[in-house]
Formats: structure tokens, C-alpha cells, sequence
């Protein structure tokens, strides 16, 4: 939880003009849920700025945009009556009031499946200590993270995903807003993989994972630069 | 009450707590209320109609699945769907694959159209008197610039330094005094 009050004011700020990294942004979205001086400072950040917004020329809507835009809802419109039935269930079961706010269904679906991967594995592997399921922005699984908490980490594709040329798959996870994304390596491809990062801190539960496209060799900046495959939220295990 | 008088008096926060109520009509409000506008804001980040168009049903599918999230008393609804619209554009603007697919010719001309966007007075994009727009006025000239370029025109750090030629860690610490002051003065 951040509270220093000019770190929170700087963050809302750059959030809301866009300068954060992705996964900075990804972490201050997920950090307003349950830390109202953020969300507070995101709402009047939006407001002050709200007259640069404004002041753009009206352009003319063609005829037609709105009814695309409502079938584009079609998926979400399940979505969002699935999360109404799951989210109260879910939330008991894992007494985080969190999930009933969030209204997330990629949130809610990777809880869901976080539970059912954690109870499954086989039990000649180790516990992993945290599961996160990463989706796409249209919410459909790409792949799955097992952090086993000692560096090493696991992820498995759930996905048919497409590599596009001259790019390479990199696993990142946001340890926490302070640190920024940290690598826990390149991908070898679409198939399941062992990766051995830096030495972190123990997962948290919401701790952010994400698969983003890099250039061969990974990102050259050492944080996440290129599209984004999937992201999700960890889900502790055994907890 | 007519239907038309209903729609006047309708307001992005009534329309987005009607979409957190699972009814669709809150998207013809708010498409009705402040789609061109929208469609204005993506234009002016984008500068290729098509991307633009894009942007905004990206914004109303976000909205449709985020309803839910919005709290009224953290800010105003136009704030927060204005903020979704800015993400969504970035991320076509960050999204290599979809750029490159454009005919090169056409991406040189949305890049320069870019570089347009906001001119060294484009502060003055603000009309008439605004508490803002004072405030961005006392600001220094680059400080100024540099958060214009990336509130309007949605340039990430690096092209703001590429764009006014100094290091990124110049531009930086512009943009986070340029920040501190513009809270002080608008507080």
C-alpha cells in the first residue's frame, strides 16, 4: 500500500497523463481497488485535466457506429451476468472483499481457475505458491503462471498463440509499484517452460504476471516495451 | 416524460450506472451525449479516422465491462471515460504489429500528423478563460509542452524526448515539477 501523499499525487498524475509503464499502470489500477487516497487522487487528477478532453472538435459519428458498438458487447454482456453469480461465492470462499468491487471477469476467471489448478496438481511436484492465469484484452485465457517463490517459476499456454516474427515471448511480474516489472526471463516459444529469475520477495496475493512481445533476446531496456499477450492478477495458494 | 427530454437530461454518470445495471442503452446515452467528442479526442491522438473509430468502441467495451468499478465520489464519470479513451488510444499508438501493418507511406504520414497535434502554444487549445488553462500558463515553456504532448497527443517519455531533443531523464523531471506546481496552483 502506497500512502506517502506526494508519491500518490505523482503516480495518479502520470497515471492519468499516460507516462507510467504498462505494468505501472496495470498496478496503480489494481492498487485503487483497495486504496481509496489513490482512487481519490486518479478521480481529481481526470477532473483537472478533463478540460484539455473537452476542448477536442466534435467529430460527426457515422451512421451505424453505435449498433457496432453494441455487438461488439455481445461476449461481455455474458460476461458481465456470469460475474454477477460468481463474484458473490467467490469472494466468501476466499474472504476478499476486493473480488465483490472489482467486477473483473478476467480477475474472477483466474481466481476460479487459480483454485481448481492449485488443487490438481500432481503430488509429486512442488506447491506453487502463487497462480496467476493470464488473459488477453478480449478476457480469453493465453497461459498459465505457477511461482514457486524460490525464483522459479512456470508457465504453461492455454492458448493457441501466435509468435509474431522477429519477436520473443518475456514473462514479467510487478513485485511491487516501488520496484517496476521485473524479468523472470525469456520465453522459448509456445510450449511450457521452467523460468529461473532474479530473487524476489515472496508473491503477494493480486501480484501482477504478464507475457508481453519483445525483440529477439528480450526486452533492451530491461521493462516491458512491446504488446501486451496476457496479463493476471496471482492468486496465493493454500491460502 | 417524452423520450427526448429524457435524453437531455441524461448524464454520463446516470448513463454509466445504467451500463453497470447490465442495460446497453447506457452506451447510446453516453454515444449520444459525448460520442463525437470522443471521437474528436481519438482523432486528435491518432490522426487516422478508421484508428479513431476504433479506439472509441474499445473505450464502450471497456466502460461496458468496468461500469461496475465506477465510484462516483473518487471523480465525475466524464473524467473516467475520457481517461479510458486516452489508454486505449496509447495502446493502438504502443501496439507495434498493428502499426507496422499500415502501408509505411501512410504511417510516416500519421507519425508527422502526430508530431502536429500540438504546436508550441497548444496550450491555447483551451478556450476562453480556464482555470487550467492560467495555470498551464504560468508553467515553464518545456514543462508545459511536455505534458501537453503526452495528455493530448499521447507521447510516452521517450518520444517527448525525441520530440524536444533532451535526455529522458530531463524530460522527466520537468514533467514531475511541471506536475507538482499545476496541483499547487489548481488546489
Amino acid at each position: 500500500m502506497i500512502n506517502d501523499k506526494d508519491e500518490i499525487a505523482r503516480l495518479a498524475d502520470e497515471y492519468v497523463l499516460g507516462l507510467l509503464e504498462p505494468m505501472e499502470a496495470e498496478a496503480v489500477e489494481v492498487e485503487m481497488e483497495t486504496n481509496p487516497d489513490l482512487a481519490k487522487a486518479v478521480g481529481e487528477s481526470q477532473d483537472r485535466f478533463l478540460p484539455l478532453d473537452l476542448s477536442a472538435t466534435s467529430e460527426t459519428l457515422r451512421e451505424g457506429f453505435a449498433g457496432e458498438v453494441k455487438q461488439a458487447l455481445g461476449p461481455e454482456q455474458e460476461a458481465a451476468s456470469a460475474t454477477s453469480k460468481v463474484v458473490p461465492m467467490t469472494a466468501r470462499k476466499k474472504k476478499s472483499p476486493w473480488l465483490s468491487k472489482q467486477g473483473l471477469w478476467p480477475a474472477i476467471a483466474a481466481t476460479i481457475i487459480g483454485i481448481i489448478i492449485g488443487s490438481y496438481l500432481p503430488l509429486n511436484r512442488p506447491e506453487p505458491v502463487i497462480v496467476a492465469v493470464l488473459v488477453d484484452a478480449n478476457g480469453v485465457a493465453q497461459a498459465i503462471v505457477e511461482d514457486y517463490g524460490n525464483s522459479e517459476a512456470q508457465i504453461r499456454f492455454v492458448s493457441d498463440v501466435e509468435v509474431p516474427t522477429g519477436k520473443t515471448m518475456q514473462l514479467w511480474t510487478l513485485p511491487s509499484t516501488e520496484t517496476g516489472p521485473v524479468s523472470l526471463g525469456v520465453l522459448p516459444g509456445v510450449q511450457p517452460a521452467v523460468v529461473d529469475g532474479p530473487s524476489l520477495p515472496a508473491p503477494k496475493q493480486q501480484q501482477l504476471y504478464e507475457v508481453t512481445f519483445e525483440p529477439l533476446g528480450g526486452s533492451p531496456t530491461g521493462k516491458p516495451t512491446g504488446p501486451i499477450l496476457g496479463k493476471g492478477l496471482g492468486v496465493l495458494q493454500g491460502s | 416524460m417524452t423520450e427526448a427530454a429524457s435524453s437531455e437530461i441524461c448524464s454520463v454518470e446516470e448513463a454509466v450506472g445504467i451500463c453497470a445495471a447490465g442495460d446497453n442503452r447506457g452506451i447510446d446515452m453516453i454515444l449520444s451525449e459525448e460520442g463525437g467528442r470522443l471521437l474528436g479526442v481519438a482523432m486528435r491522438m491518432l490522426t487516422r479516422r478508421d484508428l479513431a473509430e476504433e479506439a472509441v468502441q474499445d473505450t464502450m467495451v471497456q466502460v461496458w465491462r468496468k461500469a461496475s468499478q465506477y465510484r462516483a465520489e473518487t471523480g465525475s464519470a466524464k473524467g473516467w471515460l475520457y481517461t479510458i479513451l486516452r489508454n486505449r488510444c496509447r495502446n493502438i499508438l504502443r501496439d507495434e504489429t498493428r502499426l507496422t501493418a499500415l502501408p509505411p507511406d501512410e504511417l510516416t504520414t500519421m507519425q508527422d500528423a502526430r508530431q502536429e497535434s500540438v504546436t508550441l502554444e497548444g496550450w491555447e487549445i483551451l478556450p476562453g478563460t480556464t482555470r487550467l488553462k492560467d495555470c498551464l500558463a504560468s508553467l515553464d515553456a518545456s514543462g508545459r509542452e511536455a505534458i501537453l504532448l503526452a495528455h493530448v497527443a499521447g507521447f510516452s517519455h521517450g518520444e517527448i524526448s525525441a520530440r524536444l531533443k533532451v535526455p529522458l531523464g530531463t524530460v522527466k523531471s520537468w514533467v514531475r515539477r511541471s506536475l507538482v506546481s499545476l496541483r499547487g496552483c489548481l488546489s
